[in-house]
């Protein structure tokens, strides 16, 4: 700090006002801030998840009954067996996530949360939810069991598993 | 600085004893209540003692919360484990879970009712308008308390309330999936979603509140005690001058009594009488848990709690980005917005009218207006989202109708109100409509059903 009765400027002095030093000050602390919040941003994300694989096994072709569609509760995916073939269904509703249900008495798949119903090949029919069931890759693996990846969809109608 | 300017005053901060220290401390404490109060102002009629209801209910919860997290274990399926033990083995553990659950619903239903009365009573007008705004932010760390703490139990309803609030802000464009991400702490509702949920409910949003909440009360101080209105309805201290604030104060002051502690007695025996009857309400119904939650099923119907099912009943009419994210955050910048907007809370009901040049172009404006709402709500089947809004048409209709000879009647008081009033008016029967609709007539698939065929 420099003298009271001869003040200098921090430059001559070779040390820091107090002007510059309430600038550096805060733009260091400016700048810690921003990296604190860049880095606990990435903290929050979690790297490693513990959570099950995408891709399952929902086993023999000869399991399902033809014209039938099953779900599958635990892996939240309908299997269904049409006389093209076999596909996988999203079980999941696309309005908010509820895990829905095969009305065999109807027909229908019907979503218990907000009331929406879907047709066997997904589309919606009434109800909030806003897209269709998404078809969901299905592919029969060298076992001779047929396998979903739930992580990747396909076109609806596009490719059935024939067995 | 020239040290001979510097004025040190002897200051009186030496203790001479701690019973000084205890009378200086329990006269600052009355202060903070309400230091000018008027007898005019004590009584039940005028506030309910709402603010100070609120404040009970909160403290029963962060004392039942502290005593439930000693046995309470942020883990799956431990938590839910841990919600059977408060049952079954740990003493007064079921009492406490239910004193816990139907306090948070008390206050819920406390900090709606002290919102509607402040503003049926105006108080939220200049100086207050900053209290107003901290109200509006308690009320949804309220209802962020509320939706985290209904994670904790694990059960059904815990399961699936989270996974529908979850896919709620993934319903945001472009940002949705990952705020859903980091909400979650990963892809589904699971073990991090329950700590981060943990985490909110009993340290982040607690520190929020009690933050928020001394905020408020020192502000209750200073803008000159709790109840703000005269006989006539005109706001006392209404004058944004800090002058004319002090002159009226000071007015005031000679002319009335001040009797804090009075009011302080009163809100503490109205705390106690609250917490005799939620004690009761605990000891009689146990609060509700459902089985463990069970991602591979439903329930049917998977039903909020009450203070939600007014959202979900929206949710089934919208989609999920404008039912859950565009309409609540219109409402809450509503709410901040109204001691701000000289358009919506100056002008009487009586003087907008006249800005239409011609009775026609007044009612065409207006039947617009009903007409597009009208068709909005048909084509989505909203007919309780329908109801509440004719009722405020009605209303208005008959406000602006012709003008009235006596001074003192219905339509002539409607027609001094503000249009925030009406719109205020609007969002509370909205609200009422459509919670009562969807706690007691949706049934399985959120189909219609009569509560007394169930």
């Amino acid at each position: 700090m420099s003298e009271p009765d001869a003040p200098k400027s921090g430059d001559e002095a070779g040390e820091m006002d107090r002007r510059r030093f309430v600038k550096t000050g805060t733009t260091s602390l400016a700048i810690a801030g921003v990296g604190a919040c860049v880095f606990g941003f990435r903290y929050l994300s979690p790297n490693v998840l513990y959570e099950p694989s995408p891709v399952i096994n929902v086993g023999k072709p000869e399991h399902y009954r033809a014209g039938s569609v099953t779900l599958d509760a635990k892996n939240g995916i309908f299997v269904v067996r049409e006389a093209e073939g076999f596909y996988a269904l999203s079980a999941v509703c696309t309005h908010l996530g509820c895990l829905t249900v095969f009305k065999a008495e109807t027909g229908e798949i019907a979503c218990p949360c907000h009331g929406s119903t879907f047709r066997r090949d997904g589309t919606a029919i009434v109800g909030p939810a806003p897209k269709p069931l998404p078809w969901l890759k299905m592919w029969l693996a060298d076992d001779g069991n047929l396998q979903v990846d739930r992580s990747s969809s396909v076109a609806a109608r596009s490719e059935y598993v024939s067995a | 600085m020239n040290p001979e300017k510097i004025v040190v005053t002897q200051s009186e901060t030496h203790l001479h004893s701690p019973f000084e220290a205890l009378g200086r401390w329990r006269a600052d404490f009355q202060s903070i209540l309400s230091a000018r109060a008027l007898d005019s102002q004590l009584g039940f009629r005028k506030t309910w003692y709402l603010g100070a209801l609120t404040l009970g209910t909160f403290t029963i919860q962060i004392f039942t919360g502290l005593l439930l997290m000693l046995y309470y274990h942020p883990s799956i399926p431990q938590g839910y484990a841990d919600m059977k033990d408060m049952e079954f083995v740990i003493s007064s553990g079921l009492l406490l879970r239910s004193l816990h659950r139907w306090s948070a619903h008390a206050m819920v239903f406390l900090v709606f009712l002290h919102m509607a009365k402040v503003f049926y009573r105006a108080a939220y007008r200049p100086p207050k308008e900053l209290n107003w705004v901290l109200g509006v932010c308690l009320l949804i760390l309220t209802l962020l308390l509320s939706y985290t703490g209904y994670l904790l139990p694990w059960d059904q309803l815990s399961y699936w309330g989270t996974t529908v609030g979850a896919n709620i802000m993934s319903s945001i464009p472009w940002l949705g999936p990952k705020i859903r991400f980091y909400m979650l702490g990963g892809h589904t509702v699971n073990a991090n979603a329950l700590l981060r949920f943990y985490v909110l409910h009993t340290m982040i949003l607690p520190l929020g509140i009690i933050s928020l909440i001394s905020i408020h009360l020192w502000r209750l101080h200073k803008d000159g005690g709790m109840y703000d209105v005269d006989d006539q309805g005109c706001p006392l201290f209404h004058g944004k001058n800090p002058q004319e604030k002090i002159e009226q104060t000071v007015a005031l002051a000679k002319e009335k009594t001040i009797s804090y502690s009075d009011l302080l007695f009163r809100e503490v025996i109205a705390i106690e009488a609250l917490a005799v009857v939620l004690v009761s309400v605990a000891l009689t119904w146990k609060a509700p848990l459902e089985q463990l939650a069970n991602p591979m099923h439903t329930p049917n119907p998977a039903k909020a709690p009450w203070y939600f099912t007014g959202l979900q009943e929206l949710l089934h009419y919208f989609p999920p980005f404008v039912a859950g994210i565009i309409l609540p955050g219109l409402i809450v910048s509503g709410l901040i917005f109204i001691p701000f907007s000289p358009f919506f809370d100056n002008v009487k009901t009586r003087d907008a009218v006249e800005w239409f040049r011609s009775k026609r172009a007044r009612w065409f404006t207006g039947g617009i207006l009903i007409l597009l709402v009208t068709a909005l709500f048909i084509r989505q089947h909203a007919w309780d989202a329908l109801f509440p809004f004719w009722i405020v048409v009605v209303l208005t209709s008959f406000a602006v109708g012709p003008a009235h000879d006596k001074v003192d009647g219905l339509r002539y008081w409607l027609q001094e109100k503000p249009i925030s009033f009406w719109i205020m008016t609007l969002f509370l029967i909205e609200a009422v409509v459509l919670t009562a609709v969807g706690t007691f007539f949706r049934g399985p698939g959120w189909a219609w059903v009569w509560p007394w065929s169930a």
